[in-house]
């Protein structure tokens, strides 16, 4: 028992070294920095909440959801942007594709986002840097959505 | 709702309530391998029912913050009992107590101190105010005869400390509330520094008069016996460093990680002290560090498989099939946090804050009452930012109980202190509302009231009369500066 204990023990000294590995292999390191304070999130027009960049640059995974809880789009894009994104919906947060499937909403409709993946939500976020100017230690967050819209450089996050 | 989501929910507060009663062994499985064995079962079941998950909410889901704060916080402890800061502390401590003032103005202040000068964690206060508190409540249970002194003391300092997260105005929790609630900017700050006020007279009555289980009579006698050390120039130097930098930290906020800062200091220290990498080490506790990672990764795998959203569900559905209603639940939702209290409030506020939000608009509308949802989220984010206080997962309780080597969790009180001052929050934000204003004549009345009182409640616990001048003029102190700070 004694054995398993200390292997799980070490396990969790590993896995915080694995974090900033991974943050460093995004080529983001910075992002080890964030407090996760959420002050960005609430000066962005779009919703887009902006520390959402930072956990994909830690998790070096641009596929993770992120809060965009103000941008209208019709249906049919983003279905086809991304079947699972969530989407704001008669009160409910509900998956785009089962809205459709439900006849909630038909393709042409506009919805309002909920929760996008990061590179999408780099996609829309217009570049206003208000998030940055709002950041406490004022990360360059602006660094990471343009290397979440730029293809090449999306990979190696 | 996922079959999956429910089956985490239920072994994640399985797991958290056998360890707590003892069910699972300690001595066999701690709490953080208990936590990981719960993980991995929940993955196991969640890949068995077919669910596909990304691993990556469990690495975003871990928030690093906490964890280098409390290395941080940690380090600079040790590098300052080193060099000798703490009898200086102690040793001004005693000449304030001799004073006009006495020990409630020292107490009172010494116990506000993470509240008045709130870091993003409070972990960063607690380690190196500890061992000021302990020398202040040795002494005070030496010419008092009361031995409850160290557990009263440390008990408050360890509440402010870990509710103290919720109003710091650089990365805090409150500031998560109001970039979700689309809040103005430190509106929720005041608020919440009246409150903890009151949470920490809180934990005194009841450590004092519910907790019943004292210091062990070994380390009366060690820290007793211990001489009283002279001030030395190093001492004073550091001391006087480090309360420098962190007003200045308060006052200029540099676009620095405090984290950075505190290293720095540290390392000023260092050289001055002429101090090597062992003195540091010394103040490194790794068990809460552990726990609160076990947290975290436990948390992210309950998120994974959509436990949070099972939660929201649950309390969507009692509240429309149940006598509770909405505005039952909303009470429960607001107490979350103290009911499932994590490592980091921060894991909790970012999980059901969208929660809160829908909730509080729901009865806002509902009663006509537009502040409900501002009182609603305040309140929850106070017990939230307080709730690492009370967390058997590696909450800030835990390394005031390691310190002074209490065998009894203290998690019940410190979760009264904070299940009692959240109506304090509450009831402040429905009558001042949010601004980001501090000098009105709401707020100022109101930092009259709460320095009187917790005061007053000080100099009882202290010296048995509630009408002494330095407990009042301490707490007036303590809650004007708050306004100004
Ligand atoms: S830069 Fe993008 S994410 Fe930041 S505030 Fe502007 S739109 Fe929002
Ligand atoms: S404001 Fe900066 S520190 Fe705060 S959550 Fe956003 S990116 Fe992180």
């Amino acid at each position: 028992m004694k054995k398993i204990n200390i292997f799980l023990f070490t396990a969790i000294v590993f896995y915080l070294g694995f974090i900033g590995a991974r943050a460093f292999f995004s080529g983001y390191p910075f992002s080890l920095i964030c407090y996760n304070c959420k002050s960005c999130d609430s000066i962005c027009v779009i919703g887009i909440d902006p520390q959402g960049f930072m956990a994909a640059s830690v998790a070096d995974d641009p596929d993770i959801y992120i809060y965009v809880t103000n941008y209208r789009i019709y249906a049919g894009e983003a279905e086809k942007l991304d079947p699972d994104m969530i989407i704001q919906c008669n009160d409910k947060k509900i998956k785009v594709s089962a809205a459709l499937n439900e006849g909630l909403i038909s393709r042409d409709t506009e919805i309002i986002t909920y929760k996008m993946k990061a590179k999408d939500a780099a996609k829309v976020c217009i570049e206003c840097a208000a998030c940055e100017r709002v950041c406490p230690v004022k990360l360059p967050i602006l660094d990471v959505i343009k290397g979440l819209k730029n293809p090449g450089r999306e990979k190696s996050l | 709702m996922t079959v999956s989501g429910v089956v985490a929910l239920i072994i994640f507060f399985g797991t958290i309530l056998a360890s707590l009663k003892g069910w699972i062994s300690q001595r066999l499985f701690p709490m953080q391998v208990a936590l990981l064995i719960a993980s991995l079962l929940i993955v196991i079941i969640g890949f068995a029912l077919g669910e596909r998950a990304n691993p990556s909410v469990i690495i975003t889901g871990t928030f690093l913050h906490p964890i280098t704060a409390t290395i941080a916080g940690f380090i600079l402890a040790g590098a300052l009992k080193s060099a000798g800061a703490f009898e200086a502390a102690s040793a001004w401590i005693r000449k304030l107590q001799n004073s006009y003032l006495g020990v409630p103005f020292a107490v009172i202040v010494l116990m506000n101190i993470p509240t008045l000068l709130a870091m993003p964690c409070g972990r960063v206060w607690v380690s190196p105010l500890i061992p000021v508190a302990l020398a202040l409540s040795f002494d005070i249970a030496a010419k008092t005869g009361d031995r409850k002194m160290p557990v009263i003391i440390v008990s408050g300092l360890v509440i402010n400390a870990a509710a103290s997260c919720g109003p710091s105005l650089i990365g805090g929790i409150g500031l998560i509330g109001e970039g979700m609630g689309r809040y103005p900017s430190g509106s929720f700050s005041d608020h919440m520094q009246f409150a903890i006020m009151f949470m920490t007279a809180f934990a005194m009555i009841f450590s004092k008069y519910i907790y019943s289980e004292t210091v062990s009579e070994r380390m009366f006698d060690v820290e007793s016996s211990e001489e009283v050390k002279d001030m030395s120039e190093h001492g004073t130097f550091s001391l006087l460093l480090f309360v420098t930098v962190i007003v200045a930290t308060i006052i200029i906020k540099p676009a620095i990680p405090i984290q950075a800062i505190l290293l720095c200091t540290t390392l000023f220290i260092m050289i001055i002290a002429k101090l090597g990498l062992d003195d540091l080490m010394r103040g490194i506790i790794l068990h809460p560090l552990t726990a609160m990672i076990s947290g975290f990764i436990a948390a992210g795998v309950l998120s994974m498989f959509g436990g949070f959203d099972v939660l929201v569900y649950l309390l969507g559905f009692i509240s429309e099939h149940t006598p509770l209603g909405y505005v039952g639940v909303s009470v429960i939702l607001i107490y979350i946090p103290i009911l499932l209290p994590l490592p980091c409030g921060r894991i909790i506020a970012v999980s059901l804050i969208p929660g809160v939000l829908m909730f509080g608009e729901h009865i806002a509308q509902m009663a006509a009452i537009p502040r409900i949802q501002e009182v609603m989220i305040v309140s929850f984010i106070l017990a939230g930012a307080a709730s690492c206080g009370p967390s058997p997962l590696g909450g800030i309780g835990s390394i005031g109980e390691g310190r002074l080597r209490l065998k009894k969790s203290t998690g019940m009180f410190l979760s009264l202190s904070v299940f009692l001052a959240v109506p304090v929050a509450a009831f402040s934000v429905s009558a001042i509302g949010l601004s980001s204003e501090s000098f009105s004549r709401g707020f100022l009345l109101e930092a009259v009231i709460t320095g009187v009182v917790t005061g007053m409640i000080t100099s009882y616990i202290t010296t048995k009369k509630a009408f002494h001048p330095g407990g009042i003029a301490g707490g007036l102190v303590t809650s004007l500066l708050m306004l100004v700070l």
